[in-house]
């Protein structure tokens, strides 16, 4: 019993370590001064230096961003509506929606992103930012699910309440559900962020040639093979990292509330 | 009056809810048509189609099943079965543990384990590069032990695609599991050990079988994305390891033949909506992201 | 004129369940009006009609003579009370009491005086509680302020819909007092409901007695105890004992294996040679056989519970007839044992009877 549980613990530290040595291996990598990872020459942020003076990286960057906020916008309001909507019809009706909504999330992202392809190729629509964009904002039944469970969990009555008092409908969502609903609303927004921010799959599909954003960036710097490793390449992954760490923990704190 | 009131409550539903799911048919559900309109010739026929003046045709079907992408297809499946067992294997030990003995630090294990998650997948393709590659992590290692002589040659190979597969799917294993394990009561544990059964039976007997409705929500999440998964073995593979991901991939972007890779596409599509039914009608489980 | 009147409405719910099939009441001004009945007898769903939260399918509602079919609930004038479930979580008390005023776009130091007003008449002092939120407040404050939040627009009417439900038995009884004297002090028309009949007796000008999306019985709590008319009420409203036979004569009343009953002959009217239920309270069976009730028998204690301030016995009066009867000397109960004899009886104007 004692000597099993012993083997347990050692195998789950095992495999946590399997989770964390690459992204641990990069992150050491860009302080790394030497060129390749062979040896350890001294502590340097010459990397990050760099990294931020590369005009492509930098532009990377920034389209990943305001794309993603972009995105997140559009797909909060689209969510909110949707999810309002939904609220007042049957049953049945919800169910239905619910389950061809839910489909985008669960369809693996090379087969969304084929099928947007050939869709733009068919009725002549511009590959480029536009597509990029269209194409993260069918993920908004992301933020859709958070919003729903979230009002599954709210009384009716604060609603009930409100009208009574004297609020109309309109006054009643303003001043009631939608504060209600923003801990959903945020934890929504950072999914969708990340989701946007990371998605590489789609990105590069739709992207018009020239454009770029860190994901694609990352993939064109190292993606071909025999190109490797570089710490330059190292200090912005670090720094997307933190990102998504970032936002991981906000949402985790959100999610909670 | 009535029903004036409730056909305006009609027209509100309908102005909210038309925006949001106008924009999801058109850019999600009609595309899924259009290629299936492609891979027959019907949309953006291919030159050499139009030259023979067909307006439909199952040609492309029939270069998409020749032997050559049949043996790629089954060799895809092949890694992502693998690769499933693997995340079982090592994913069950792991939920189970913060499951039961997490204690206090449930949370935050969980958070540890859905952290790499939120990271985008080519980062942590590029990650384990970072840590196989000649000049990675683990050659400095055993080149400073003074083990090896030369770097090994860990990358480009069978061995590396697997270990960035596992890498990449283990949280969506390990996630449903801990769902499903988290809510199986300690009380039906105790009680089964109350009535006779030592630990390995109580495990055997309750624990697993409870455990089944994460283990197929699990599996469908590793199995379907890992059978098209396409940049894992672009970081890691060589070059003689194409998968179905990948040749999708170059159908597209490199060969840019629309209607060969539409149907390609739709052979892996049809098993994907396969594994869905399957998971749909199995598991009620939410999703939980 | 009735401040509120209920005329012939119906609601059917989807999948045919009739949740109210037509009933019609008519609620005096300043009148504390409780709808009692158990749950799913379509109290709550008739509350949420006058409030405008819901749409009958048949009938009127008339708001001070007004027919408010068409009025939305913001306009309606009327307050509503939840649990004390209904607290905004997201606002502290001020804002909470203050939503209405606002939402009526009263002028600030106006809405600053009247809730310090309802907060004073709550017996909350404003600097106390004012900025507090919800998770701050216990039960009985939350309450108190969901009632003070409905009052503070100054309805015609308020409706509560069990007010006190959650909260333990001493805060509610003290809120019941509380409720009771506040209705009185600002003299608006109370709809009250519950499902807990010592809590409509408490407080209630009038009771209507629902059942299955009816009324069966409107009245004032002392008539609808002592003359229920119906079967139902008589169990739902304190204990009754009912003895199944039929009337024989105007002040006679037969059952199998009884010698016969002594009745009033008023409570007969109409009924002689039907088939009835004899009804009598617990309190009023007496342990004696004094000469002055009509009705004496002698039975077994077949059991005996001591209540606190009373006893409960039962006693077999024959053809296992088991009568409950209500001791209030409950010294009488040491001297008893389970099989003795004892005699009972009754006077005939203290039993009803109730049409089958």
């Amino acid at each position: 019993m004692r000597m099993g549980d012993f083997l347990l613990k050692g195998a789950v530290l095992l495999i946590f370590a399997f989770l964390y040595a690459p992204l641990a291996a990069l992150v050491i990598g860009s302080f790394n001064a030497g060129r390749s990872m062979v040896e350890w020459k001294g502590f340097t942020l010459d990397w990050y230096v760099r990294a931020f003076s590369n005009e492509r990286i930098l532009s990377a960057v920034y389209n990943s961003f305001w794309i993603a906020g972009v995105v997140t916008g559009a797909a909060v309001l689209m969510a909110l509506l949707a999810a309002v909507a939904v609220d007042k019809v049957s049953a049945r009706i919800q169910s239905g929606v619910n389950n061809v909504l839910y489909l985008s999330l669960i369809v693996p992202e090379i087969a969304e992103a084929l099928t947007l392809v050939l869709f733009f190729l068919w009725v002549n629509l511009p590959f480029g930012v536009g597509a990029v964009i269209l194409g993260h904002l069918v993920w908004f039944p992301l933020v859709y699910v958070v919003l729903r469970a979230r009002m599954a969990g709210l009384p009716k009555v604060y609603e009930d309440a409100a009208r009574v008092l004297g609020a109309s409908g309109l006054k009643t969502f303003l001043n009631v559900t939608l504060p209600l609903l923003m801990p959903g609303i945020i934890t929504g927004g950072l999914l969708i962020f990340t989701w946007s921010w990371d998605s590489f799959i789609k990105t590069q599909f739709t992207r018009g040639p020239g454009f770029e954003t860190l994901p694609v960036y990352i993939w064109n710097a190292v993606g071909g093979r025999g190109r490797g490793i570089s710490p330059e390449v190292n200090a912005v992954a670090t720094i997307s990292l933190i990102i998504s760490i970032t936002l991981a923990i906000l949402y985790t704190r959100f999610r909670s509330r | 009056m009535t029903s004036m009131k409730h056909q305006r409550k009609t027209g509100l539903i309908l102005l909210l809810l038309l925006p949001p799911l106008l924009f999801y048919i058109l850019f999600f559900l009609v595309p899924f048509f259009t290629v299936v309109g492609v891979s027959v010739g019907i949309i953006l026929p291919s030159e050499a189609q139009r030259a023979r003046g067909e307006f439909f045709t199952l040609r492309y079907f029939q270069d998409a099943l020749d032997p050559v992408f049949l043996r790629i297809l089954g060799r895809s499946l092949a890694y992502a079965l693998a690769t499933t067992v693997g995340c079982i294997l090592l994913g069950f030990p792991v939920a189970y543990f913060i499951a039961f003995r997490g204690g206090r630090y449930k949370n935050f294990l969980i958070l540890l384990v859905i952290l790499p998650l939120w990271v985008t997948f080519v980062l942590r393709a590029y990650a384990v590069l970072s840590l196989l590659g000649p000049e990675g992590v683990v050659n400095s290692i055993l080149i400073n032990l003074g083990v090896i002589q030369q770097p090994l040659f860990l990358i480009y190979n069978e061995f590396a695609v697997m270990l960035g597969m596992l890498y990449g799917y283990l949280p969506f294993m390990i996630l449903p599991l801990y769902a499903s394990l988290e809510k199986i009561s300690k009380t039906v544990i105790e009680a089964a050990k109350t009535l006779g059964a030592n630990s390995f039976t109580a495990f055997l007997r309750i624990t697993l079988p409870l455990s089944k409705p994460g283990l197929i929500a699990g599996t469908l999440l590793t199995f379907i994305p890992a059978a098209g998964e396409f940049v894992i073995p672009s970081f890691l593979g060589g070059p003689s390891e194409v998968f179905v991901g990948t040749m999708i991939y170059s159908a597209f972007i490199s060969a840019r033949n629309w209607n060969w890779g539409s149907a390609l596409s739709l052979v892996y599509i049809a098993l994907v909506l396969v594994g869905i039914t399957l998971y749909l009608k199995y598991s009620r489980e939410e999703l939980t992201i | 004129m009735a401040e509120v009147e209920i005329r012939n409405v119906k609601k059917i719910y989807e999948g045919g369940v009739e949740a109210l099939r037509g009933v019609s009441l008519a609620i005096e001004k300043n009148e504390f009006f409780s709808l009692l009945g158990p749950s799913g007898c379509g109290k709550t769903t008739l509350l949420r009609i006058i409030a405008g939260l819901e749409q009958q399918d048949e009938g009127e509602v008339l708001i001070g003579g007004r027919n408010v079919d068409n009025v939305p609930p913001h306009k309606r004038g009327v307050g509503l009370v939840f649990q004390g479930t209904a607290i905004f979580p997201h606002m502290t008390v001020y804002d909470n009491i203050s939503f209405g005023l606002r939402m009526r776009k009263y002028p600030r130091q106006e809405i600053r005086e009247r809730v310090r007003n309802v907060l004073e008449l709550m017996n909350m002092p404003f600097e106390k509680y004012a900025w507090k939120k919800s998770h701050q407040l216990s039960g009985g404050e939350r309450q108190r302020v969901e009632i003070a939040r409905s009052l503070v627009i100054e309805p015609k009417v308020l409706l509560l819909d069990e007010p006190l439900g959650p909260l333990d038995l001493k805060i509610r009884q003290k809120m019941q007092l509380e409720l009771k004297r506040l209705q009185k002090k600002v003299g608006t028309t109370f709809i009250y409901v519950t499902h807990d009949q010592t809590e409509a007796f408490a407080m209630s000008d009038r009771i209507a007695v629902m059942e299955k999306g009816a009324v069966i019985q409107v009245g004032a709590p002392e008539e609808i105890y002592r003359r229920p008319l119906s079967r139902f009420v008589a169990d739902f409203i304190g204990e009754t004992n009912l003895i199944e036979g039929r009337v024989e004569e105007q002040n006679v009343f037969a059952a199998d294996g009884l010698p016969l009953i002594r009745i009033a002959p008023e409570a007969a009217d109409g009924l002689v040679g039907k088939h009835a239920y004899l009804a009598i309270r617990p309190e009023r069976i007496y342990l004696s056989d004094s000469i002055d009730k009509e009705n004496r028998f002698t039975g077994t204690v077949v059991d005996k519970t001591y209540m606190g301030p009373y006893a409960m016995l039962k006693v077999e009066i024959g053809n296992n007839l088991v009568l409950t009867v209500h001791v209030h000397e409950p010294e009488i109960l040491q001297n008893l044992n389970l099989g003795d004899r004892v005699p009972v009886c009754w006077k005939a104007s203290d039993s009803y009877l109730i049409e089958r």
